[in-house]
């Protein structure tokens, strides 16, 4: 084995330095774009935020720290110096949001593994590429958590995500592009927001539930179709089977399980949510809802 | 009272049958997969139950 230290090969004209952060786009952790054209694609990046709905563009930003430790340095008796270790990358970011939408993100952030891509103040993106040529996003850790209370003379920060990456290897391996696309465009595909909360027991399969547009009023208009079953205690064909529409935004669901459908008992649950597609584009998504049956 | 009731798509005419008799609801179907009750059929209603009682 040789012991020869390499030095970094080339050089390019650099015409300016990376720009700041402007924007989060958050995925599914297995999100991947194989080709270079794919990452250049608008139809592409618009189809996982309204189709498949495997990312979500933060709506802005209003300031971030990078929270990344300094490496070490080990200092020798004979007073020579050795960085030991490569600090994760990792940072705060204050999100120019409400607190419908954050808290919906607090719900669902919990520290679980996604994909990041950040969008730069000139329109470029920083990602990951992988070794078969696949553009990813860099996996992290993300935890939405605020202090609850607003902060009197730091309204602006009252909305923290906390982004903790996995490892520095890939930002070794990081990529930027160039899209044509603005990144405005992207996050006016993200379907309206809903909140959804149940409003009484769950009993003989029938549960009364409430739908609002977030931080907004009751939504009518919603059938059967429109819910979609997420999860359950391994029920067989869990389902919502029908929709009474009454209303305000006030809906009465019959949950029901096995192939020929009979309503959900005591300590069943589904959990469930409302996309509402149109011609495959999603246009509406609530927050998950967990009902229990109880009689 | 504004209400419309939809059944997941493909549920069975026999589970609809067994839903409505469990609410209480006599549907005048105006709609494939959409039974919207209205102000005539809630009079509907009030005659049969009369007639079931007698």
């Amino acid at each position: 084995m040789s012991c020869t230290a390499y030095l970094p090969s080339g050089s390019v004209d650099t015409k300016c330095p990376m720009k700041e952060v402007r924007h989060i786009i958050l995925t599914t952790k297995s999100f991947s774009l194989g080709s270079l054209t794919a990452a250049y694609s608008y139809a592409t990046w618009k189809a996982a935020v309204d189709t498949a709905l495997t990312m979500f563009p933060l709506r802005g930003i209003t300031s971030y720290e990078v929270t990344t430790d300094d490496p070490n340095v080990l200092t020798t008796a004979k007073t020579q110096k050795y960085v030991t270790n490569r600090p994760t990358p990792s940072a705060m970011v204050y999100l120019d949001s409400n607190h419908c939408d954050y808290m919906e993100m607090v719900r669902e952030l919990k520290g679980n593994h996604y994909g990041v891509i950040y969008y730069l103040e000139d329109g470029s993106i920083l990602c990951k590429r992988d070794s078969k040529g696949n553009f990813k996003p860099f996996p992290a850790r993300v935890t939405a958590i605020n202090k609850g209370i607003p902060i009197p003379s730091d309204i602006a920060n009252n909305y923290p995500i906390h982004i903790h990456h996995i490892d520095y290897d890939d930002f070794e391996n990081a990529a930027i592009i160039h899209p044509a696309w603005d990144i405005d465009d992207l996050i006016l595909c993200i379907p309206a927001g809903l909140t959804m909360w149940q409003t009484g027991n769950c009993a003989s399969g029938d549960v009364p539930v409430q739908i609002n547009d977030r931080c907004g009023d009751g939504v009518t208009g919603f059938v059967s179709a429109d819910f979609d079953e997420v999860g359950s205690n391994y029920l067989v064909s869990p389902s919502i089977t029908a929709v009474t529409d009454s209303g305000s935004g006030a809906y009465t669901l019959t949950l029901s399980k096995a192939a020929a459908p009979v309503d959900i008992a005591i300590g069943d649950y589904i959990t469930f949510r409302v996309k509402k597609t149109v011609a495959g584009v999603v246009t509406y998504l609530s927050n998950r809802l967990t009902v229990v049956g109880d009689s | 009272m504004h209400m419309i009731i939809t059944f997941k798509p493909g549920t069975s005419e026999d589970y609809k049958k067994r839903w409505y008799k469990k609410h209480g609801i006599v549907p005048d179907g105006t709609a494939e997969g959409v039974e919207k009750p209205s102000p005539k059929s809630d009079k509907q209603k009030i005659k049969k139950g009369k007639e079931g009682g007698k």
